[in-house]
């Protein structure tokens, strides 16, 4: 049995990572999907489809066609090679950081950071830390996808409009085919709504702050108990296998990890006497979070020490690095950021306006390429994850890990290839 | 080919019993006794009557997959106890540390080859990622069946046993396993409906399906396939007080089949005594000595602070007011298992701690048959790997075994048995419960032994007078005939291999996912195609991993 054949494409664009049609041109058109074929026929996020793309390269990047380094042009990446290990061999101070969606990136991350003793965090790693930190503190009732697909025979879904913009397939990923009855809590636009109730949903929605939603949820129960005469109180009173779906980083409210604790501590409770999960559904980030789990046994925020991660989930956070080195001149020259980057979107302006070194190491297609600094950054052009390169990534319940195989490779370095040949 | 010639060794490993030292040789990754004269030899070491063994092989140890990644998760705390001066006989950082450190600490104590014993098929891809990155080690995995709904939805609808096989096979070649795992069979998806306790001849809440079918089904299943391992079985009723019915009703389940009990200590109470709760350590091993189909890993505990997980969630909610520190983490998975994870504390001075350390070293002295009793403490769950040293010294030595027992708790002294239990362990019985009984359950022909033409996996350990010493710091390693550990340090790396199980119709397994009636069931349940979890061998070899093929060796 040729195993190869029956692989499926998969999306790599969000922590979905749906199968996609055995045709792209087949895109179903009446399912929201997160990528469309562009008009040359690159498959890009649809979020994306419609930037403007600048024509100016900053001097000091290394433009490299490494589509054609079998053509014999491998002496721009040993250029680029060379330059970028100059760089952290000047640095005294070294932070790893970026969008790290990969497997495979994400162990060269690390294995770059354990060798600088660097600090490694993701950019926008808040959202993940914090619900990291709530689970470390109290724990909590999970669930996957597959699962909560099934047996949900009550969703409570907890956000605003974010959700779908990051996972635009969501409502339909988690619908088996029947009618369920959807509870929307927070800040819901009718479309969204209405994308909810297309994909099947039997949905109630209440606009409410989220602050003190777990409290509420707590009354909410015993009303039910005491009072079912509304829709609510019902739904909640014979729900025998509620899911509470929510995405850390669409989550409006203050003291998010304090928040999440107290609806695990809610979650929890109620498998007292029935059955409840949460699903906490996190971003492609999230298979940095595993890597650096299963590598090191913390789950990022480290800072290694004689090769020794330290965790310090308060005081290791990429942007209180930056802020702390950009304070001080004597500081400032001996940093360097290496920012890798295996997303599709720009960079972060606040990256962009850092008086700091930064070794950009991202691909070079598809999206709007970085104004960087030319007298201090280099951008080493990698290729695009799951396009131009097979990779791994996990779902956003990180319960499956996703083979994304690309058919075609074309020869771009990936960022893992770069970070390889950066570790001495 | 480089060719290490080992000078003045005494070998043991559970087969050759030499009392004199004697040569062997490691030929490319191979053991040979003899070579041809005259033939060149890379290194000699004379080795001065120190022991030879296999290298160790952990049959059941959780080291790879989600529920593994959710421990170190939760633990980011440090132990403070670590030393610079001979790191790999500190403790563990963590009760589930990284995998760099274990692959390193078992390495340091001469084992060579371990196996996750609960991959669930929807996560396997993650297992066997985490294990790749377990350096110095050669792994495999088990697929948890047996609360997978496609499977107990063919057994309630009498699918019928050559339908099932057909799924079965599927579900270990697509897993790339190397055996069949099952977890409280039923129980975790009960759970799902609420149902908190199942016993082998109750049925599902939702489905006619019984614990008992479930276990009969498999271990058909796992015969008829020809699978390398026979089934690797958690039974019901995980630590409940008087669970030594339901464990015996287990082992009739499967009619005389193959079948692996699995951390056996947890699964022998009774429920007699001032605390309502009992060995029958004898009874189970009892049972093991008269049926040579029945092997068992021990899963002993070890005092002290970890973690303990698992995917049986149906026990670990109910024991959740046990977790100490109190913090506790449960999955629900992909119609498929789950997981529950509790810190955990073993303490001499409490009574059940107590009886359940002297159970676990009462099964290890009442079954007979040493290539039939593995030694585990199903890591992390009765503690960590790294007890391991110090676990042999309790077999090998009855004044040390006693010393401990003098402190536990009065009332474990009045009922344990342990004290009449004399037997101590000899040098080559622990060889056959660390590497030659798991090899043979394992239909690893060339692994746990040293005969010619075996794996060069060769620890090498000094002569001391306290085992503990001796098994916590070989004086080499060699993997694959290569010299990886001398002293303690570790000198270079090696080559990986993944285990796999094969079996008659390995190659025609995997069309099972790519019937239309297959897709369309599990498009249906999961939301997604078999193909999209399943594993090829190429994914090893990306890797950079060799893939060898275990056969049962009827």
């Amino acid at each position: 049995m040729d195993v190869s054949n029956q692989k499926p494409k998969v999306c790599s664009f969000c922590s979905l990572v749906c199968e996609l049609p055995n045709d792209a041109d087949d895109l179903d058109a009446t399912q929201p999907w997160c990528i469309k074929r562009s008009r040359q026929g690159k498959l890009v996020p649809l979020r994306l489809a419609n930037m403007a793309r600048p024509t100016n390269r900053a001097n000091r990047t290394i433009a490299i066609d490494t589509a054609n380094t079998d053509g014999g042009q491998e002496e721009p990446i040993e250029s680029g090679l060379r330059i970028a290990k100059q760089y952290l061999k000047r640095a005294s101070s070294v932070l790893v950081t970026g969008r790290i969606h990969t497997v495979e990136s994400a162990r060269g991350a690390i294995e770059l950071a354990r060798r600088f003793d660097a600090l490694i965090d993701p950019w926008d790693s808040d959202p993940a830390s914090d619900a990291i930190s709530a689970m470390q503190r109290g724990g909590g009732y999970s669930v996957s996808l597959g699962e909560a697909r099934d047996r949900a025979d009550l969703w409570i879904v907890v956000g605003d409009d974010s959700l779908l913009e990051q996972t635009p397939r969501l409502p339909s990923a988690i619908q088996r085919g029947e009618s369920v009855p959807l509870l929307l809590l927070g800040r819901w636009s009718d479309t969204s709504i209405q994308g909810w109730k297309e994909a099947g949903f039997e949905v109630i929605c209440i606009e409410c702050e989220l602050g003190q939603l777990p409290k509420r949820l707590g009354q909410l129960t015993r009303v039910g108990q005491e009072h079912c005469e509304s829709q609510v109180g019902r739904w909640l009173l014979e729900a025998k296998y509620t899911v509470v779906l929510y995405a850390p980083s669409a989550l409006d409210v203050d003291c998010r990890d304090l928040w999440i604790e107290a609806l695990d501590r809610w979650v929890l409770q109620r498998n007292e006497t029935t059955r409840a999960v949460s699903l906490s559904w996190g971003t492609l980030q999230s298979s940095f979070h595993q890597t650096c789990t299963w590598l090191t046994g913390f789950p990022g925020r480290i800072r290694f020490q004689g090769g020794n991660p330290q965790y310090d989930p308060h005081g290791n956070r990429a942007k209180d690095w930056v802020t702390r080195q950009s304070a001080c001149a004597e500081s400032r020259s001996k940093s360097l950021v290496v920012w890798v980057d295996d997303s599709l979107e720009e960079l972060p302006s606040e990256l962009l306006e850092l008086d700091l070194p930064k070794l950009i190491i991202g691909p070079n297609q598809g999206a709007s390429e970085p104004a960087t600094d030319p007298a201090t950054d280099l951008w080493l052009p990698a290729g695009i994850v799951g396009v131009t390169h097979t990779v791994h990534i996990f779902r956003g319940d990180q319960t499956v890990l996703a083979h994304v195989v690309c058919d075609s490779p074309r020869g771009s370095q990936m960022p893992s290839q770069w970070l390889k040949r950066l570790v001495p | 080919m480089r060719i290490t010639h080992l000078k003045n060794v005494r070998i043991v490993d559970g087969i050759h019993a030499s009392s004199k030292p004697t040569d062997l040789y490691m030929v490319g990754p191979s053991l040979a006794r003899q070579i041809p004269d005259g033939t060149r030899i890379d290194a000699t070491y004379d080795l001065d009557d120190q022991i030879a063994m296999a290298g160790g092989i952990d049959i059941h140890t959780h080291i790879g997959g989600g529920k593994v990644n959710l421990a170190r998760l939760m633990w980011p705390e440090r132990s403070a106890k670590q030393t610079d001066e001979k790191p790999w006989l500190s403790p563990l950082s963590a009760p589930v540390p990284g995998t760099w450190e274990t692959g390193q600490r078992y390495l340091q104590m001469g084992y060579t080859t371990c196996f996750e014993p609960a991959m669930l098929p929807a996560n396997a891809r993650q297992s066997h990622m985490e294990m790749r990155d377990t350096p110095w080690l050669d792994t495999g995995g088990y697929v948890v069946l047996g609360n997978d709904r496609m499977l107990l939805n063919m057994i309630a609808s009498g699918a019928g046993q050559e339908a099932i096989n057909d799924y079965v096979a599927w579900m270990v070649a697509s897993s790339a396993a190397m055996a069949i795992k099952v977890v409280n069979a039923g129980g975790i998806d009960a759970f799902k409906f609420n149902q908190r306790q199942l016993n082998v001849d109750e049925a599902h809440p939702a489905l006619p399906v019984t614990p008992r079918d479930i276990l009969w089904s498999l271990s058909t299943a796992a015969e008829e396939l020809g699978l390398a391992h026979p089934l690797h079985v958690h039974c019901s009723n995980l630590g409940t007080p008087g669970n030594i019915t339901s464990t015996l009703a287990t082992l009739d389940a499967v009619e005389g089949r193959r079948i692996h009990l699995t951390h056996a200590q947890y699964h022998c109470y009774g429920s007699d005594g001032p605390h309502g709760f009992s060995s029958e350590a004898s009874i189970l091993a009892d049972r093991v000595n008269r049926s040579n189909h029945i092997s068992i890993d021990v899963g002993q505990i070890l005092f002290g602070q970890t973690i303990t997980l698992s995917a049986d969630t149906m026990h670990q909610f109910a024991n959740r007011r046990f977790a100490s520190p109190r913090k506790v983490i449960f999955q629900d998975l992909e119609c498929q298992a789950g997981c529950g994870l509790l810190p955990f504390r073993y303490k001499e001075s409490q009574f059940v701690h107590g009886l359940q350390w002297s159970i676990g070293l009462e099964l290890f002295l009442r079954v007979q048959d040493p290539t039939r009793v593995f030694l585990t403490t199903d890591h992390p769950n009765g503690g960590p790997f790294t007890g391991y040293p110090h676990l042999i010294r309790l077999l090998m030595d009855y004044d040390f075994r006693m010393s401990i027992f003098d402190r536990l708790h009065p009332d474990v002294k009045s009922v344990s048995t342990l004290p009449n239990l004399k037997r101590e362990y000899r040098l080559d019985e622990i060889a056959s419960i660390t590497r030659l009984g798991p090899a043979r359950a394992l239909g690893l022909q060339n692994r746990g032994n040293l005969n010619p033409g075996s794996i060069a996996d060769v620890t090498i350990y000094r002569n001391e007078d306290n085992p503990e010493k001796m098994f916590s710091s070989p004086a080499m390693v060699f993997r694959g005939g290569e010299l990886v550990l001398r002293d303690g340090l570790i000198l270079g790396d090696c080559q990986k291999t993944v285990l796999i199980s094969d079996f008659q119709s390995r190659q025609d397994a995997l069309g099972w996912g790519a019937r239309s009636e297959n897709r369309q069931r599990w498009q249906k349940l999961y939301g997604y195609s078999p193909w999209l979890t399943a594993l090829s061998t190429d994914e090893f070899a990306e890797e950079g991993l060799r893939v060898e093929h275990a056969r049962w060796h009827r």
